[in-house]
């Protein structure tokens, strides 16, 4: 119980009500701009005080704030290498934000084909304009001097970006809650200081309107969770560092000892490449210590962006939350990389469910389910990964496209049984507390583990492996 | 059927699908479904069926919107709102 209050500090009433103080928010800026990751602290230093001191007008902070990211974005990190390029490319992207803003806005004006599919007419003009951008970029790249090229380089990486949070201000104006908004109250979701890769955290504005806290007793609670996320974040990252020392060697700064100690597990990029070549036993260390390390970086990035989140006042999930715990395939997949799951639940789950509805609930549930983390996942990865794929020609695009759809199709599969058998376990009572029950329980992770770790073989390294090599891992392991 | 009555089915339906270590008393009509741990997040689909069935919800034309599945008090909205 002590123990449990002492995780909980953030919730001690004595020192939320110090974080409420004008001393209070001071403290808590500073730490924040103390243990805030490396890429987000010039965000936090300028736009954090703003917010701490002015919490009602935290959109228009953000949306000011969005403009200062876009200028980054668009182009080289140098924030004092001012172009007059970049600067003119800023109206033009802000007026397509606009345009998506105000054709949602009056959505039930829109032609009747565009409203029954918002989403698919959004990524089609969005990928299209991205087309056009390759195309011209690809011109341009033979004149390395023109001041374009790297406006236009900048583009290709930025539409991907903000494809998906458009897709959320979309989905606004199809629930009719983007009427009662302001542009400048989508702004900074489409172009958050909490950054971010293609995958939305915090989702967009519906989510964030409705994990906003307004009290000041509130709001100095949900900073103070923010600031102990970032803690954690490097809490994981120094996990991490420790972990590869001690896994596999390689050595850090003060922990040339534990290298040294380490036996030296190959990564499972390696371990796969090498296929049979390998003891057995090194094998399931790669693919074990792959998932350790895989689940360490994802968690350690994901507190970075959602503390920033929550010192600015939103009181929204943790990216990764003890998904070492999940019980089941379908809770895992829930835990580990939240945002990502609920973008392929909100853009591809819910809508195939309600457009089945003339099929029976577990057939609705199987085509929602592949829709989303098997056809969704797949479709994510080629927008993301778009000249990876489409641009290297021929054979490696079969080969690269083989492994992503095994393992988009295998997570389907696995979210879809263990919905099942969710479904079939709710509404019966606990399981009386004891060992075997303890036992039971611990079966089941260990399950989840086995699953997710042997996938991430058909995640890892898609640049460079082949589907042959996966499944000869994959056999391999199984001692064939 | 009026809200009582509604309340009364929905909690029944909620009984079925809550997890087994989630007792449905210790809930309030406005607490939050998923973030007190009674029905996780792909439940709510689960909820959506039950509402389209049981009270003729039509959720084509606005989509799923969690939120507003979030707590009893808000899926009753839901349901007079569907039916005014």
């Amino acid at each position: 119980m002590r123990l449990a209050a002492v995780w909980r500090w953030h919730d001690d009433p004595r020192l939320v009500a110090f974080a409420a103080t004008p001393v209070g928010r001071i403290v808590l800026w500073l730490a924040a701009v103390l243990l805030a990751a490396p890429e987000y602290r010039t965000w936090v230093a300028v736009v954090l005080p703003v917010v701490l001191a002015r919490p009602a007008r935290r959109n228009d902070c953000l949306a000011l704030a969005a403009l200062g990211v876009l200028y980054v974005r668009l182009g080289p990190t140098d924030l004092m290498a001012a172009s007059p390029v970049r600067l003119a490319v800023m109206p033009a992207v802000l007026g397509l934000l606009y345009v998506v803003y105000l054709a949602v806005r009056r959505f039930r004006e829109l032609p009747p084909a565009v409203r029954r599919s918002p989403l698919a007419a959004l990524h089609v003009s969005m990928l299209g304009t991205l087309a056009v951008i390759m195309l011209v970029g690809r011109r341009l790249e033979a004149n390395p001097g023109h001041p374009l090229l790297p406006v236009v380089l900048a583009l290709e990486t930025l539409v991907p970006f903000l494809l998906w949070r458009a897709s959320y201000l979309v989905l606004s104006g199809r629930r009719g809650s983007v009427r009662t908004t302001r542009f400048r109250d989508h702004l900074g979701y489409l172009l958050p200081v909490w950054g971010g890769s293609q995958v939305p955290y915090g989702k967009g504005h519906d989510y964030l309107a409705e994990r906003s806290v307004e009290s000041a007793a509130a709001l100095a609670s949900v900073r103070l969770s923010g600031l102990k996320l970032l803690a954690l974040a490097w809490v994981w990252t120094g996990g991490l560092v420790v972990f590869n020392a001690a896994t596999r060697g390689i050595p850090a700064p003060g922990l040339e000892w534990l290298a040294e100690l380490s036996p030296g597990i190959p990564s499972l990029r390696a371990a796969v490449s090498a296929g049979s070549s390998i003891p057995w036993l090194e094998r399931w260390c790669a693919v074990g210590a792959g998932f350790l390390a895989d689940i360490l970086w994802l968690a350690s990035w994901g507190h970075a962006i959602i503390g920033v989140l929550r010192l600015l006042g939103f009181r929204v999930f943790r990216n990764t939350y003890k998904p070492l715990l999940a019980p089941s395939v379908v809770e895992f997949w829930n835990r580990y990389y939240f945002y990502f799951k609920e973008l392929l639940v909100e853009f591809f789950f819910y809508p195939t469910y309600l457009a089945t509805s003339r099929l029976t609930p577990r057939v609705r549930i199987f085509l929602a389910v592949m829709a989303s983390a098997a056809l969704g996942n797949l479709y994510f990865h080629l927008v993301r990964d778009f000249d990876e794929f489409f641009l290297a020609g021929p054979d490696l695009l079969v080969s690269r496209l083989s492994g992503r759809m095994t393992y988009s199709l295998l997570l389907g599969l696995g979210v879809y049984v263990s919905m099942i058998r969710e479904q079939g376990r709710r509404g019966h009572p606990a399981p009386a507390p004891g060992l075997s029950t303890s036992l039971r329980q611990w079966r089941a992770r260990i399950g989840v583990w086995l699953f997710f770790a042997t996938l991430h073989v058909w995640n890892v390294g898609f640049l460079h492996l082949t589907w042959g090599e996966r499944w000869r891992f994959c056999l391999a392991l199984i001692g064939l | 059927m009026n809200r009582a009555d509604q309340r009364a089915v929905l909690l029944r339906f909620l009984e079925s699908i809550r997890k087994p270590d989630r007792p449905l008393n210790d809930l309030s009509d406005d607490d939050h479904l998923i973030q007190s741990g009674l029905i996780d997040s792909l439940a709510v689909l689960e909820i959506v069926a039950f509402l389209e069935q049981e009270f003729g919800v039509d959720f084509a034309e606005g989509g799923i919107d969690p939120s507003r599945l979030a707590t009893i008090n808000r899926i009753l909205d839901l349901v007079a709102q569907q039916r005014a």
